[in-house]
């Protein structure tokens, strides 16, 4: 097992994309809702400009920081950025570069000189076979969608073992918690090991029964994603499952 | 459409064969987020109409021929199922669903920011699992719910309905006997933040004082739809938009 012993919480911080959960005066928009008008505020994410007008495009709830409006989506596709930290699967190889998979709109390529390893032209399937995990990030997108990802960097591997569960984007932060709170939670409880990719992937790792109590929880926290106490919730969950597992 | 009837579907106090009055539309049932393998989806019951809407993508064109370097393109595929209607219909693609593809592709073009998404396809499957007149306008609203649901940009909804004649009087919403036995079938979409007209299609006979009276009739029925569309939305996130932020 080429296993490195990484604090998961420490590498969960590091993400920088971290929406913080939506604030208590939060308000459900829908798209063509008006938002303001352009003079004062600026458009954020989910947000257009239009006859100086600011408009949602997307249904979520509206937050406002500094001068922009943003609104966070319930829903949507994964879109990458530079610096994403997140888990990929190889699904092609070419003599030196790996094909992977995002769970974007497009596959990345990930070449040799941008992987951990020192490998010949050619033999690329040595170090990763089509359907192997890593946990990598995202070095460039431009802007006709092409995407290349780096595993250098510390803390980026290939992934052995364990299984992935995936969430949506959108709810990364919430299974994340403030700062790790959520995902420390659940490793506590379950004497797992956790990685979360801001592209919603979830690699599991640990005892059998510890992988399908995360994998329950992560069904609630998907479905209750935006409410309130959420951490208090399954807080519970995981009490009674170990209960139930002790009885 | 302009079959002979005996028929009487309008009487002598303007009243239709199903009680209602010319300038009311049936009654319409819409739900977000009904299928949960598909990013987004709609389900919408309108008179005997049943149609569902899923949304998959944005994801990589394919063939690649089609896709385009600046944006993304919309695959339609509007399709009715051999048992939504009297006699069997013959499953596939036909001349009328191929038909009405295009032009739900081209309506929902309006509204998509599809220069987000180079290289991209949506995909938006429309199946009518029971028809009684009226499917393109059902399918489209479904769409366009189905799309708002999958966290998809755009500038707004788009709400369908048709107008057409009948015994010489427009009216509202053709029902299934008054579409095959009817003067005038008026199917129209818009954009109501701006009152753009995204579908507009005849079939039958207008005059050109009855044109105007039909397409604002069918516009004031968009608008009605429109909030049942909203609401539909609403109704699925609701318990987020009531719940608190996380404690």
């Amino acid at each position: 097992m080429e296993q490195s012993d990484i604090d998961n919480s420490t590498r969960i911080e590091d993400n920088p994309d971290q929406e913080t959960p939506p604030d208590d005066d939060k308000q459900m928009v829908l798209p063509g809702d008006l938002l303001a008008p352009a003079e004062k505020l600026k458009a954020g994410k989910g947000v257009y400009r239009e006859a100086s007008q600011l408009w949602a495009s997307q249904v979520g709830f509206r937050s406002d920081r500094s001068q922009f409006i943003n609104i966070v989506p319930f829903n949507g596709g994964y879109r990458p950025r530079v610096q994403d930290n997140l888990i990929a699967v190889c699904i092609g190889q070419n003599p030196s570069s790996w094909l992977m998979e995002l769970g974007a709109s497009h596959p990345a390529t990930m070449h040799v000189t941008e992987s951990p390893w020192r490998v010949d032209f050619g033999d690329t399937g040595r170090f990763l076979a089509i359907g192997d995990a890593v946990y990598c990030a995202v070095m460039m997108v431009d802007e006709i969608g092409h995407l290349q990802v780096t595993m250098k960097g510390p803390g980026f591997r290939k992934l052995y073992g364990g299984t992935l569960v995936q969430v949506s984007p959108y709810t990364v932060p919430r299974v994340i918690g403030r700062s790790g709170s959520m995902v420390n939670l659940l490793m506590e409880y379950t004497d797992t090991r956790i990685m979360v990719g801001q592209n919603g992937r979830v690699w599991i790792d640990g005892p059998l029964q510890g992988m399908q109590v995360v994998k329950a929880a992560l069904k609630i926290i998907q479905r209750e994603a935006f409410s309130s106490g959420l951490t208090n919730r399954i807080k519970n969950f995981l009490e009674e499952s170990q209960a139930s597992k002790e009885a | 459409m302009g079959m002979e009837s005996d028929i009487e579907l309008i009487n002598k106090d303007g009243t239709r064969l199903d009680g209602r009055k010319a300038n009311e539309l049936r009654p319409i049932t819409i739900e977000a987020g009904v299928l949960t393998q598909a990013v987004g989806s709609a389900y919408v019951e309108w008179g005997g109409n049943k149609v569902y809407a899923g949304i998959y993508g944005p994801k990589e064109a394919h063939p690649r021929h089609k896709q385009k370097q600046t944006q993304a393109i919309i695959q339609c595929r509007y399709n009715m199922a051999p048992f939504s209607v009297n006699d069997r219909k013959r499953p596939g693609p036909d001349r009328r669903s191929t038909e009405i593809s295009k032009v739900v592709a081209e309506a929902l073009e309006q509204v998509l920011f599809l220069e987000r998404f180079p290289r991209a396809a949506f995909e938006v499957q429309m199946e009518v699992v029971q028809a009684a007149a009226g499917t393109r306008c059902a399918a489209l609203t479904a769409a366009s719910v189905a799309l708002a649901d999958a966290g998809v940009p755009m500038r707004d909804l788009i709400p369908s309905c048709a107008s057409g004649k009948v015994a010489d009087t427009v009216i509202l919403d053709l029902d299934q006997k008054e579409d095959n036995f009817g003067q005038a079938d008026l199917p129209v979409a818009i954009i109501p933040r701006t009152g753009e007209v995204v579908l507009l299609q005849m079939d039958g006979d207008l005059s050109q004082k009855e044109f105007p009276v039909a397409l604002d009739m069918a516009i004031e029925g968009c608008k009605e739809v429109y909030k049942l569309q909203r609401e539909a939305l609403a109704r699925r996130y609701s318990d987020t938009s009531t719940d608190g932020g996380e404690a």
